[in-house]
């Protein structure tokens, strides 16, 4: 079944626990073990004990910081776990073979699937998840132990979804720490002609200054949510379906946050220009839509104007107002 | 957020995942998503994931126990209309049928000869009701029996004398001749199983038959002479555990339409809702839903010891999605199951391998269950029922190779079966 670690790897605690671990009512705790399964795992009942105290206290239990939570909120919290698949990924951290034959059975072809949806590629989805086995597995030393990932894993959220993230998150940086070394096309023939900017009225250094600024204070002042859809809808492209899984509402729900959020934004921008020195037109001009249409009865069609421009300002914006450059 | 070696804070997989799985209070998912608006990294990341995700959308617990009541009150509706017409028929039966004094005080024998001579002489009136609810309420092998040269085997305990009682679960780990045996002796009314009695005093109706395959225990409450319908009660469950536990409630609410669906007269849901919302579809056994009105016979869908115990396993197993079987069938060498967020999996040799199935379907698959492809009728008319019941027309137990019709009921109240669990149309 492949590389089988025999070395025990300590499961890390956090250093500094937001309270400090009660006991579980043994009730509860018997409930939980027979519910895990940890037994076919590998682990005894102490252990297991352990690993939910210390997912518990990782955590705080899903209390904020600096709360104390009480004993039904920490049965509850725990009863809320994914208590097999927390089991099952603490003793595969700690060298259990068994658990381990379990891993390789549940999730083996699940994440190679995985990996090649995410890679776009068979090839690079085997050596994706091929490498995150082996990083599992914990072949990685630190201080002369193993470290391995599985560590972090605290049940809140299904096993297969970590695993699914965890890839992500390796395929992603991975990405960016090799794109700048991608070798560059010989000719000048091979770089496609839509990278070259078509040169449209271009505004002067100074407007897009103001325009910048204006984008940066207006967008700050929006709420997180809006901010992100506004980023994934313009900078990122997706789709509302895709937004709409990730924020679990309905598709419809967020055209009609997402269209609130570019009036608010479309609004506030041009009240921020206008405090910025810019007459009424102006300021309309400079977010690229004809204030004709926008006055004259032709809301619709300058609203679609302003929907194209959106992205334009959005991305021309985005070193300040979304400071982390798009990567891919 | 945890460092990374960017030394830029980033959620990690932990907060990632179940902020993706919309498991994070809300003071912990502001501070992702604000996050996400300003990191193009973790966006990218968080779309990767979610694309990467196979249909296996919001964890379904909830959904699925949700799902159940929407289920069932359509269920419910019909199965009421069609509960009060099977009443109002009974009732009409009952008030129409002349009461035959010869018969109302002793007990009614099983008396083969007279029922296949198909003498011209009518029957006593109240015969027809009971030589057809022991049709319907006969395990197929013993009706097998039940023909003129049906003999006499064993001699069985006195038969019972008040209440109309099913006792399935005890005698299905009988011998199949001590059943054969216990049933339709043609001289033997004393000693057989199968005793009706017909007694005004009482107005309470005997009759004690074998399920056929005891998967579904019928109550014991007594039916009366009004007819009234009951509910069966599953003493066969899967026991599952841990979170295993919505599929558990999923097949105690299971036999409700079951037996209501049993009982309302329906000719084909004796098999066709027999196992729909069920943790493991099982066979349909009799149920006490049937009053000897009723014109059904159970389809005769004979499920595997094989099968059943492949399709239990698997409930106590965790599917290739990382999620639990909540729902399973096995049949004809195709083992489906469904986990809790209604994804299907398909194994051709008894779950060691295991893959996905195309899903047509919108919504979520919530239940899978078999049923055959077609069910047997009773005869229409209990005159002739009572006259002609020469063995050719009974129906021969389905062999075990016959295909069957897997069902899946999905949370938008919509139904789609398969022959072979691969290609399926809606319902």
């Amino acid at each position: 079944m492949g590389i089988i670690p025999s070395q025990p790897v300590a499961v890390s605690l956090p250093d500094e626990l937001p309270s400090a671990p009660s006991a579980i009512p043994e009730a509860l705790l018997e409930t939980l073990w027979q519910e895990s399964e940890a037994a076919a795992c590998g682990l005894d009942f102490r252990e297991f004990a352990d690993v939910l105290l210390a997912a518990g206290a990782r955590q705080n239990y899903g209390q904020a910081v600096g709360s104390s939570p009480s004993q039904e909120i920490q049965a509850a919290y725990l009863r809320g776990l994914r208590i097999a698949d927390l089991a099952l990924a603490l003793a595969c951290a700690q060298g259990k073979s068994l658990a381990w034959e379990r891993f390789l059975a549940l999730y083996r072809q699940p994440l190679t699937r995985a990996a090649i949806a995410i890679t776009g590629s068979e090839t690079r989805g085997h050596e994706l998840a091929d490498s995150l086995y082996a990083e599992l597995y914990g072949l990685s030393l630190r201080d002369g132990q193993r470290r391995s990932p599985l560590d972090s894993y605290r049940g809140r959220g299904s096993l297969l979804g970590w695993l699914r993230t965890t890839l992500a998150q390796r395929h992603v940086d991975h990405h960016r720490r090799s794109w700048r070394e991608e070798q560059l096309p010989d000719s000048a023939d091979e770089f496609p002609a839509s990278s070259a900017p078509t040169p449209e009225a271009a505004p002067s250094p100074e407007e897009l200054t103001l325009l910048a600024a204006a984008i940066q204070q207006s967008l700050a002042q929006r709420s997180p949510e809006e901010r992100f859809l506004l980023a994934s809808y313009y900078l990122d492209q997706r789709t509302l379906l895709q937004i709409a899984r990730i924020l679990n509402v309905h598709e419809a729900t967020v055209s009609r946050k997402l269209r609130r959020a570019v009036e608010d934004l479309r609004k506030a921008l041009l009240r921020n220009l206008q405090q910025r020195g810019l007459s009424k037109r102006a300021a309309q001009e400079a977010l690229g839509a004809d204030p004709r249409d926008l006055t004259g009865g032709n809301e619709l069609a300058g609203m679609s104007d302003l929907d194209l421009h959106f992205k334009k300002l959005l991305q021309f914006s985005q070193s300040g107002a979304f400071p982390e450059r798009a990567g891919l | 957020m945890s460092t990374n070696t960017q030394l830029e804070l980033h959620p990690d997989a932990e907060s990632f995942n179940a902020f993706a799985e919309h498991l994070l209070p809300e003071h912990e998912r502001q501070p992702i998503l604000a996050h996400l608006a300003t990191c193009a990294r973790c966006r990218q990341i968080l779309s990767l994931a979610q694309d990467a995700a196979e249909p296996e959308p919001q964890a379904a617990v909830g959904h699925v126990l949700l799902a159940y009541p929407k289920r069932q009150t359509a269920n419910s509706r019909l199965a009421w209309g069609a509960l009060a017409a099977c009443a109002a028929l009974a009732t009409i039966s009952i008030v129409l049928y002349p009461r035959h004094p010869a018969h109302t005080s002793e007990q009614a024998k099983i008396e083969v000869p007279r029922r296949t001579s198909a003498s011209p002489q009518a029957p006593p009136p109240t015969a027809p009701q009971v030589e057809k609810n022991k049709q319907t309420a006969q395990p197929l092998a013993v009706r097998r029996r039940s023909g003129p040269d049906a003999k006499p085997a064993a001699q069985l305990p006195a038969a019972p004398t008040a209440g109309l009682d099913f006792a399935a679960a005890p005698t299905a780990a009988k011998p199949i001749a001590q059943q054969q045996a216990s049933q339709s002796l043609p001289n033997a009314s004393s000693t057989t199983t199968l005793n009706i009695t017909l007694t005004p005093a009482q107005t309470s109706q005997t009759v004690s038959v074998s399920a056929e395959n005891a998967l579904l225990e019928a109550a014991t409450t007594p039916l009366t002479e009004d007819m009234s319908t009951q509910i069966a009660v599953p003493t066969d469950q899967v026991k599952l555990k841990g979170r295993n536990v919505q599929s558990l409630h999923r097949a105690q609410a299971a036999p409700k339409s079951t037996a209501i669906a049993g009982g309302a007269g329906n000719g084909l849901s004796a098999g066709a809702a027999g196992g729909v919302p069920g943790g493991i579809a099982r066979t349909p056994a009799p149920t006490s839903a049937r009053s000897s009105f009723s014109r059904m016979v159970p389809a005769p869908l004979i499920v595997s010891p094989e099968d059943e115990s492949a399709a239990r396993s698997t409930l106590q197993k965790t599917l290739p999605s990382g999620l639990p079987a909540v729902s399973a069938v096995s049949a004809s060498h195709h083992l489906l199951a469904l986990d809790s967020a209604g994804t299907l999996f398909i194994s051709e040799d008894a779950g060691a391998v295991w893959e996905p199935a195309a899903q047509p379907w919108t919504g979520r698959a919530v239940s899978i269950a078999i049923s055959p492809p077609t069910a047997t009728l009773a005869p229409q008319n209990p005159a002739k029922s009572h006259t002609e019941t020469p063995p050719a027309s009974i129906a021969p137990p389905r062999p075990s190779n016959l295909p069957v019709l897997f069902e899946i009921a999905t949370d938008k109240d919509a139904y789609w079966t398969s022959l072979d669990g691969r290609n399926w149309k809606t319902k």
